[in-house]
C-alpha cells in the first residue's frame, strides 16, 4: 500500500516580498479511498498553486487610493473569503485530469460524497509565512502550531471538539469549502510553525509536538540543527511502528537565527533554505520505514511526492 | 510605530494611564492591543502611521463624544470609548471593550463547526439584532461603510450580537472615510466608483451578510465566478460591480449555479428558506441592484426576521423547527418532508401593515403583534388557552385591562373583558384599539 500523506514546500517573492508555503495532506486509506495517495498529492499541489494565485492576483483594496498599493491585509481578506472555495475547486479540477488519464468519467454532478471524489479523500494542512503574519489553513485532522520566542505556543486551528473517534472532515467532502478553517496571526523575529500529519500527534503523548518543537527551535539556535533534522526519519519510524500505525509527516518553518544545514542529511530528512538567511525550513519523511509497520487501513511504505507547483518548489522528502 | 508590551499609554478624556499588556494582532488599519488599567482588560486600536491623520482623529472624537445608539441595539456595537495618545508621539488610537470570544464567533466558525449551528430561532434573532442596531445607527445619520462578516460576531446559542470595527462609522454622506468596504459586500456603484459609501450601500452589504447567514453562499458567486480562473480584482470587480446577477434571479440565468457539488448547499438551504424571505432576498439583489433607494430597509427586514420568529413550528413527526410563510397554505416540513397541520391563524391589521400569527397552544400576543411602535412592544396581552373543562375548545385569554371588542361570524358585538377568552373561530374579528384583527382557519 502507497503511503498516503504528502508534502510541499515553495517559496515566492511577490512585489519584493518574500513568502514561503508548506502544505501536509493525509489520504484517509482504506478500500473506499483507494486513491488517497493521490488525493493527497494533488492537495497539496492545489494548496501551494492556490496560495501562488492569492499572492498574486487575490489582494483587493478596502479603498481607492489602496488600489495600487502593496496590501498585506487584502491578502489576508482574500484568504479567509475565498481560499477554501477556490483550493477545493482547484483540487477537484485535478482529481477530474488524473480521473480521465485512467480513462474515466467525471463523477455525477450533486453525487461527490459517494463517487469519485471519495476515493482522492484527504485532509490537508497548509500554511504561508509572510513577512509579518503567517497564514494558515486546515480541513480535516492534524495539527499546527506555533512556538514563540518567548516559549509559548499557540494553536491557531484548535482541535474540532465535535468530532469523535477518529472522524474526520475531507476534501472529498461536498460542504469542503466550508469546513476548511483559517486563522491568520502575527509572528515576530523568532519563532517555530510545525505542521503534522495526524500519525505524528497520535503517536505522542499529550504536548510532544510542543516539545519537539522546542527542541529543534533550541537547535537552531545552538547551530545544531542538521543534527536534529538528522534525528527526524528515526523518530518519525518510531512514531509510526511504535506509535499510531500510521504514515507520519512533519513539516517545520523555522523564523530566526536558524543555522542553515552544511553536512549531508540521511535519506527522508531535509533542511531547505530556499528564502532570506533567517528562515529555514525542516521536513521529515512521509513514510514509515516499512510497510508492516502500517494498519491496513492507514498507510504503507511507500511514498508519494507532490507535483511541483513551480520552479522553486522542494518537495517529496521520500 | 508599535507599542511595546509594559509601555503606558493614556486614554485622553477619561484622563487614565493604561498599561499594554499584549499585542492581538493587526488590520489594514492598525494594531490591536490588550491593555489593563481602571477599567479591567481592554482593547485598544492603535493606528499605523499613514492612517493616524487629523481627520481619522477628529472622526474617532466625534464618535466618542456623541456616543453609540442607545438602548439595545447601541449597546451591540464595540464603541471607541476614548482617544488613545502616547506623549511626543503623533500616532494614536481608540480605546474600546474586550470581546468574549470564547462565546461570540464569526460565520467562519459556524461553517467550519467549531461552534454548533443556530438554529432557525437563533438565526431569525440574529438577523433581527443586526438589522435593529444598523437601523438605530442609521437613524442617528451614520453610515457603517464595512458591513461584512468579520464585522460581526454572535453566540450561535443565544442569538447575541456584537458589531466590532465601529471606527470606519461616519456621517452619511458627508464624512471623508479611509475603508470603502470589503468587496465581496459592496454595492455595485460604490465599485463601480460612481457613488461614496451611505447608508444605501449599507443596506446592499447588509443584504449580502443576510444572505451568507442563511443560504451560506454569496448572492453573486454563481457560473460566472466559476468560470473565472484567476480571481483578479478584474473579475472581482465584474462580477459585483459591473455585472452582478443574482445566482436564483428567476430569469436572467447568466449567473445560476453551475450543476457542480459545491453548489448542493446553497441549493439546499435556499429551499429551507421559506417564500417571504426569497421574495425579499430577490428584492434586494434583483431591484436593490440597480436601484440604491429600492433596497430593502432595515426596518423591514427587521419585521420580517420578528414575524418569522414568531411564528416557527415544531413538526410533530421529527420535532424539526420550521418556518411559517403566511403566503403558503401548506408546510412541508424541511428535515422529514411531512407536512405539518397549522393551527388557525391571526391577522392583524395595524397602523404600520399586517401581521399574521400563528395561534399554536400557550401562543403569546405581544403588544408590537398589535402595534409595532409601541414602547412596549415585549409585553404579553393575550395567550392562547384551552378551555379547563373541554381542552378541544381554544381560546385566546385577554392579558390587558382593558376590554377587547369581538365581531362574532353571525354580525354580533361582544366584550371581552380582562381574564376573559374570545373563542378562536374562524371568522371571528377583535379589535385591540388601533388595530383589528380576523382568525382565520
Amino acid at each position: 500500500m502507497p503511503c498516503q500523506d504528502a508534502l510541499a514546500v515553495c517559496s515566492w517573492s511577490v512585489a519584493g516580498t518574500d513568502y514561503l508555503v508548506t502544505a501536509v495532506a493525509d489520504g484517509h486509506g482504506g478500500a473506499a479511498y483507494d486513491r488517497s495517495h493521490i488525493g493527497a498529492a494533488l492537495a497539496v499541489r492545489a494548496a501551494s498553486e492556490e496560495f501562488q494565485a492569492l499572492l498574486f492576483f487575490g489582494a483587493a483594496p478596502r479603498a481607492p487610493e489602496d488600489a495600487d498599493a502593496e496590501d498585506l491585509a487584502g491578502v489576508t481578506r482574500a484568504f479567509k473569503a475565498d481560499f477554501g472555495r477556490l483550493l477545493v475547486r482547484r483540487w477537484r479540477r485535478y482529481v477530474q485530469e488524473d480521473a480521465g488519464a485512467w480513462n474515466e468519467s467525471a463523477p455525477p454532478a450533486q453525487d461527490a460524497d459517494t463517487s469519485l471524489f471519495r476515493r482522492y479523500g484527504t485532509t490537508l494542512l497548509v500554511a504561508c509565512v509572510g513577512p509579518q503574519s503567517v497564514l494558515v489553513g486546515q480541513i480535516g485532522d492534524g495539527d499546527v502550531l506555533f512556538l514563540r520566542a518567548d516559549d509559548s505556543v499557540a494553536q491557531p486551528l484548535p482541535a474540532d471538539d465535535q468530532k469523535v473517534g477518529g472522524e474526520t472532515d475531507s476534501l472529498s467532502m461536498p460542504d469542503a469549502p466550508r469546513l476548511f478553517r483559517t486563522a491568520v496571526f502575527d509572528h515576530e523575529e523568532r519563532g517555530l510553525l510545525l505542521l503534522a500529519s495526524d500519525g505524528v500527534g497520535n503517536a505522542m503523548r499529550e504536548g510532544g509536538l510542543e516539545k519537539l518543537a522546542r527542541s529543534v527551535s533550541a537547535s537552531a539556535l545552538s547551530g545544531a540543527l542538521v543534527q536534529v533534522v538528522a534525528s527526524l526519519p528515526g523518530f518519525l519510524e518510531r512514531c509510526s511502528s511504535q506509535g499510531s500505525g500510521d504514515d507520519v509527516t512533519i513539516s517545520m518553518v523555522i523564523l530566526g537565527q536558524a543555522k542553515p544545514a552544511t553536512e549531508s542529511l540521511p535519506a527522508g530528512a531535509e533542511v531547505v533554505a530556499p528564502l532570506a538567511e533567517d528562515r529555514v525550513v525542516a521536513a521529515g519523511p512521509p513514510a514509515p520505514a516499512s510497510p508492516e509497520a502500517c494498519s491496513d487501513n492507514q498507510g504503507g511504505g511507500g511514498s508519494r511526492a507532490a507535483g511541483p507547483a513551480d520552479g522553486n518548489q522542494v518537495d517529496g522528502l521520500a | 510605530m508599535s507599542l511595546q508590551i509594559g509601555q503606558q499609554v493614556n486614554a485622553e478624556l477619561l484622563r487614565q494611564c493604561l498599561t499594554v499588556r499584549q499585542r492581538l494582532g493587526e488590520g489594514t488599519q492598525g494594531e490591536v492591543y490588550l491593555v489593563d488599567g481602571p477599567g479591567g482588560e481592554q482593547v485598544i486600536k492603535w493606528y499605523k502611521p499613514p492612517q493616524a491623520t487629523d481627520e481619522q482623529r477628529a472622526a474617532i472624537m466625534l464618535l466618542v463624544q456623541r456616543g453609540p445608539p442607545q438602548g439595545d441595539a447601541g449597546r451591540r456595537f464595540v464603541w471607541p470609548e476614548d482617544l488613545v495618545t502616547v506623549p511626543g508621539n503623533r500616532q494614536f488610537g481608540y480605546l474600546m471593550r474586550k470581546i468574549d470570544t470564547k462565546r461570540f464567533c464569526e460565520l467562519g466558525y459556524v461553517w467550519a463547526h467549531p461552534k454548533v449551528q443556530p438554529n432557525f430561532a437563533t438565526l431569525c434573532r440574529i438577523c433581527h439584532e443586526m438589522c435593529r442596531s444598523y437601523r438605530a445607527l442609521h437613524r442617528m445619520g451614520y453610515c457603517y461603510r464595512d458591513i461584512s462578516a468579520g464585522n460581526l460576531l454572535f453566540d450561535p446559542q443565544s442569538g447575541e450580537i456584537l458589531i466590532c470595527d465601529n471606527d470606519n462609522i461616519g456621517v452619511n454622506r458627508q464624512s471623508k472615510c479611509q475603508v470603502w468596504g470589503t468587496i465581496e459586500y459592496m454595492a455595485p456603484e460604490l465599485i463601480r466608483g460612481e457613488a461614496a459609501p451611505s447608508t444605501e450601500t449599507d443596506l446592499h452589504s447588509l443584504a449580502v451578510f443576510l444572505f451568507l447567514l442563511w443560504v451560506w453562499h454569496h448572492p453573486m458567486h454563481g457560473k460566472m465566478e466559476y468560470e473565472i480562473r484567476a480571481w483578479d480584482l478584474p473579475a472581482k470587480k465584474k462580477v459585483y460591480g459591473t455585472t452582478p446577477v443574482f445566482v436564483f434571479h428567476p430569469t436572467d440565468n447568466r449567473n445560476e449555479l453551475p450543476n457542480d457539488p459545491d453548489y448542493a448547499t446553497a441549493r439546499k438551504r435556499w429551499n429551507y428558506c421559506p417564500g417571504v424571505l426569497q421574495e425579499y432576498f430577490l428584492e434586494a439583489f434583483m431591484t436593490g441592484l440597480v436601484n440604491p433607494a429600492g433596497r430593502v430597509s432595515e426596518s423591514r427586514w427587521e419585521s420580517l426576521f420578528l414575524q418569522l420568529a414568531d411564528n416557527i413550528i415544531p413538526c410533530p413527526a421529527c420535532q424539526a423547527h420550521n418556518l411559517w410563510d403566511p403566503a403558503s397554505p401548506a408546510l412541508t416540513c424541511w428535515h422529514c418532508r411531512r407536512p405539518v397541520a397549522l393551527p388557525p391563524k391571526l391577522m392583524v391589521v395595524h397602523p404600520g401593515g399586517k401581521n399574521y400569527l400563528l395561534l399554536r397552544d400557550a401562543a403569546k400576543i405581544l403588544r408590537r403583534h398589535v402595534d409595532p411602535y409601541a414602547p412596549d412592544g415585549e409585553t404579553v396581552i393575550g395567550e392562547v388557552v384551552r378551555n379547563p373543562n373541554n381542552p378541544q375548545v381554544w381560546g385566546i385569554r385577554n392579558l390587558t385591562a382593558s376590554p377587547w371588542s369581538a365581531v362574532m361570524p353571525d354580525g354580533t358585538a361582544k366584550d371581552i373583558p380582562p381574564q376573559r377568552a374570545v373563542p378562536i373561530n374562524p371568522g371571528i374579528k377583535i379589535g385591540f384599539g388601533k388595530s383589528s384583527a380576523e382568525i382565520s382557519p
